[in-house]
């Protein structure tokens, strides 16, 4: 319980740290914060500069200042973005959704394939399939993002027309078509990861000695595999795929830019591109308080999926 | 003639090289017998018990005869080997923590066996599971089924194993170093509790270990190994007067002497 | 736990291993030739631009085919060659040095320097991928230098964490206790003692690390943050070739691309060899 507790704790902590960085990164800009924010010179008219001193605050201390937009971003305010004029929420919760429906996609893509691949692999391990499999995920594994997702394109888009070549479709069905070489990008890079993890977690429990024990009973081998096997092996296979679900967050910025899809991963990308802070910011926030939240979780819920950690845990 | 191996041989592929661990051993055990494999660490004697129950997948080559009770183990079918593993014989292992699922609590660990292999309900399994934990001398074992192995000391842990070992009546027990990790007044307590298995059920034992004084002071027969081959094969209670072999000799006198039991 | 007496085997994963090895790193080579030597052999200029053989394909003028603006492909993959891996590698030397020196300082002196560094850390890992980066674009502009400045400032605490897990574990051992009780400084200690004892594991680990250097400096061009025009570095060749595949015209984005690709196979191919070797030996 204290264990959680401090967890949680350090967590909070950074995050407010984080979000301090996200804030103050203005100050860090050459220049001062109100030159930074204006950005281009196009449209420096007195209306203008009142405007962004009132919603950034900048005539008071700079904590003070945090603490208005740390406030406000906590009741669900981010400001106004400087494009748009329109409030940043509203922007953000429009282009969310369509971010959350890829990485769902993504993430089902790696547990089927990722995790049915490092099964085999173990299963079949030291011969040909697992060498195969090892070899050919670190192979996709080293394959950039966007590279990946381009050449995708170029032979199933446009080539053999399967699927649109940019894009996120309008709901349903053609939402699920059009997300499908996106997500096999997003899903692909990580599959090295996940697979390896999941053939090294069940060869530890077929090298195992209670495996070992279990197999002299005479018991048969594909209760082996499903109830001492997998049992002990699940509980690392959960925590890397929650881990690398949530880095997905962040893949989704290149990918969602190389297929054209209007998620809050090409938003930041735009946002940088026209100088428009407010909205950076709160797209920023955003990731890392998801990308936190995610591995805090995992991180607090350790114990009850990893027996050994679990037994040390108890030991101390 | 409970287990008889004849000329075992086993090579591993090591660098796509055939390396052979076991060269040529002959040993047997017969029913009511407590017999004894010893040796230093790497001689080969936790190789020749595993590969009598075939635990050693293809990256095994093996040769010669290993009979268990009278099935033909090298080069019988999978279900054969299980039958096997099943019904005629039990392994205890060395280390009763490792042997046994820690996610699992105990109880289902031993029914496992029970239930799954050999078809019983599960409250006829926890029944003799309960009765059998308490033969081997573990306080309340309607309470202990229920715990989880990391809540047991070592020492109850191996009765646990033990127990478990003996709820599929084998006829034959083979124990790889299964007193090793204990400290000395449990291990003899154990080797009571063999003792006593073997001449109340008629049991046969192979008992692996590499203190030669314990096995001159409970076994029946001993087999030293060396490097893979039997290099001598003795019998109580002339342990130390016939002991010919310079090997043998040579354990012997590095043995430590813990307490004068070959006498007993 | 009993020890098993024979382990069981741990089989040489590729047969032809050592061939893939050489093959890797004839490849590397090559590619470090046309780093050092591409801009003098390349037929055409960077940017010499012929509006008269624009998205033209593989021919005895142009090997590779040209690009939008009738660039010559393989001289601009040629010259971009240097500008790819010397940006990735003055990243790398730069998050080292700035790691190595946090980590050993964070191991050797303890206490609330150790704490303020591993919170610093763990702020900036709670940014996930290339966030981080982004953020230190985002303010300080796109640049290819602003770029290797920004990851080598997000590598360093990877590095930092692994090099003072290093650290702790060699300075535990008795020969530090030793230098300690001849009077030395820390400083040298760590000098001539932890630093060089500890570089074997760690140069395995930052040859393994290169190939995701490659990768994020490579994406941060191609999202338009790193090189700029007319730059004919990798990856924002593939950014500007891009638009050009709905019209058929594949090489001038998938050429960059696989050369990018291939390359962090070989370093990666390379890399685990070498990790391998120095461990073995450390």
């Amino acid at each position: 319980m204290i264990r959680v507790i401090r967890r949680l704790g350090g967590m909070l902590l950074t995050l407010v740290i984080a979000s301090f960085v996200i804030f103050s990164a203005m100050y860090a800009a050459p220049g001062d914060p109100m030159t930074f924010l204006i950005g281009s010179t196009e449209d420096v008219t007195p209306e203008r500069i009142a405007a962004v001193r009132a919603q950034y605050h900048l005539d008071e201390p700079l904590l003070g200042q945090y603490w208005h937009w740390a406030s406000g971003v906590l009741a669900g305010d981010f400001g106004e973005s400087f494009k748009y004029h329109q409030p940043v929420s509203m922007i953000l919760a429009s282009r969310t959704p369509v971010t959350l429906a890829l990485v769902a996609y993504a993430a089902v893509l790696l547990c089927i394939f990722g995790i049915g691949l490092g099964i085999i692999a173990a299963v079949r391990r030291r011969r040909a399939a697992d060498t195969v499999i090892v070899g050919g995920t670190t192979l996709a594994g080293s394959i950039p993002e966007f590279v990946l997702g381009i050449a995708l394109v170029a032979v199933f888009a446009v080539q053999l027309q399967w699927f649109p070549v940019a894009g996120a479709g309008s709901g349903g069905l053609e939402r699920l078509h059009a997300l499908t070489l996106p997500a096999i990008t997003l899903s692909l890079a990580s599959l090295a990861t996940i697979s390896r993890v999941t053939r090294q977690a069940m060869v530890e429990q077929f090298d195992s000695e209670h495996v070992e024990a279990a197999r002299a009973t005479g018991l048969r081998e594909r209760y082996i595999v499903r109830d001492h096997v997998l049992r002990g092996a699940w509980g690392p296979i959960i925590t890397m795929f929650a881990l690398v679900t949530a880095s997905m967050i962040a893949g989704t910025v290149a990918v969602e830019t190389v297929f054209g899809i209007s998620g809050i991963g090409s938003l930041l990308v735009e946002a940088i591109n026209t100088h428009d802070f407010p909205l950076v910011q709160a797209v920023m926030l955003f990731m890392v308080v998801a990308y936190m939240l995610v591995t805090t979780i995992v991180d607090v819920a350790l114990p009850f999926l990893d027996p050994r950690i679990a037994e040390q845990a108890v030991s101390s | 003639m409970l287990m008889e191996i004849r000329d075992l041989r086993l090579s591993f592929e090591r660098d796509g090289e055939p390396v052979e661990i076991l060269h040529g051993v002959d040993l047997e055990v017969a029913a009511g017998e407590l017999v004894g494999l010893v040796g230093e660490s790497g001689s080969g004697k936790s190789t020749t018990v595993r590969a009598a129950l075939r635990l050693y997948g293809d990256e095994a080559a093996l040769d010669g005869s290993i009979r268990i009770d009278g099935t033909e183990m090298i080069g019988a079918g999978a279900d054969a080997v299980r039958g096997v593993r099943a019904e005629r014989v039990a392994l205890v292992q060395q280390d009763p923590r490792a042997a046994l699922n820690p996610v699992r609590r105990i109880g289902d660990s031993l029914a496992e066996r029970l239930t799954r292999v050999h078809g019983w309900t599960r409250q006829r399994a926890l029944a003799r599971i309960v009765e059998l934990l308490g033969s081997v001398g573990i306080s309340q074992p309607e309470y202990r089924v229920r715990q989880y192995p990391h809540e047991l000391s070592g020492g109850m842990l191996q009765r646990v194993v033990i127990a478990a070992a003996l709820s599929t009546d084998p006829k034959l027990i083979l124990a790889d170093e299964a007193t090793s990790a204990l400290d000395v007044t449990t291990q003899a307590e154990v080797l009571a509790i063999f003792q006593r298995q073997i001449r109340e059920r008629g049991l046969g034992m192979l008992l692996i270990t590499h203190d030669l004084h314990l096995a001159a002071a409970t076994c029946d027969r001993i087999y030293v190994l060396r490097e893979g081959e039997v290099v001598e094969t003795l019998a109580r209670p002339g342990l130390f007067s016939e002991a010919t072999h310079p090997y043998t000799r040579t354990l012997i006198e590095t043995a430590p002497v813990m307490i004068r039991r070959a006498e007993g | 736990m009993t020890v098993l007496l024979a382990p069981r085997p741990r089989t040489r994963k590729k047969r032809g291993g050592s061939w893939g090895f050489r093959i890797a790193a004839g490849f590397l080579v090559l590619v470090a030739a046309a780093s050092a030597v591409g801009p003098a052999v390349a037929p055409y200029a960077l940017d010499e631009i012929d509006f008269a053989a624009i998205w033209s394909g593989p021919s005895a003028a142009h090997l590779l085919g040209t690009d939008q603006l009738g660039r010559d492909l393989f001289s601009r993959l040629l010259i971009g060659a240097g500008e790819t891996l010397v940006g990735a590698v003055i990243l790398l030397v730069l998050a080292t040095v700035l790691g190595v020196a946090v980590g050993v300082l964070a191991a050797w002196r303890g206490g609330w320097l150790d704490a303020v560094l591993a919170r610093i850390t763990d702020v900036m890992f709670a940014f996930p991928g290339l966030l981080f980066v982004v953020l230190v674009i985002a303010v300080f502009g796109k640049g290819k230098w602003t770029a290797v400045v920004a990851l080598s400032l997000a590598y360093a605490p990877v590095i930092a964490k692994y090099t003072r897990s290093l650290a702790l574990s060699e300075i535990a051992r008795p020969y530090i206790d030793a230098y300690r009780a001849q009077g030395l400084g820390g400083l040298t200690i760590c000098l001539r003692g932890v630093i060089p004892n500890l570089l074997p594991a760690l140069v395995g680990y930052l040859v393994v690390l290169f190939g995701g250097v490659l990768m994020s400096l490579a994406t941060l061009s191609y999202l338009g943050f790193g090189a700029q025009p007319p730059s004919s570095e990798w990856g924002l060749m593939v950014q500007e070739g891009q638009p050009g595949i709905v019209q058929g015209h594949f090489l001038p984005t998938l050429v960059p691309g696989a050369a990018i690709a291939m390359v962090v196979v070989a370093v990666n191919i390379v890399g685990v060899r070498i990790a391998d070797r120095l461990q073995a030996r450390g």
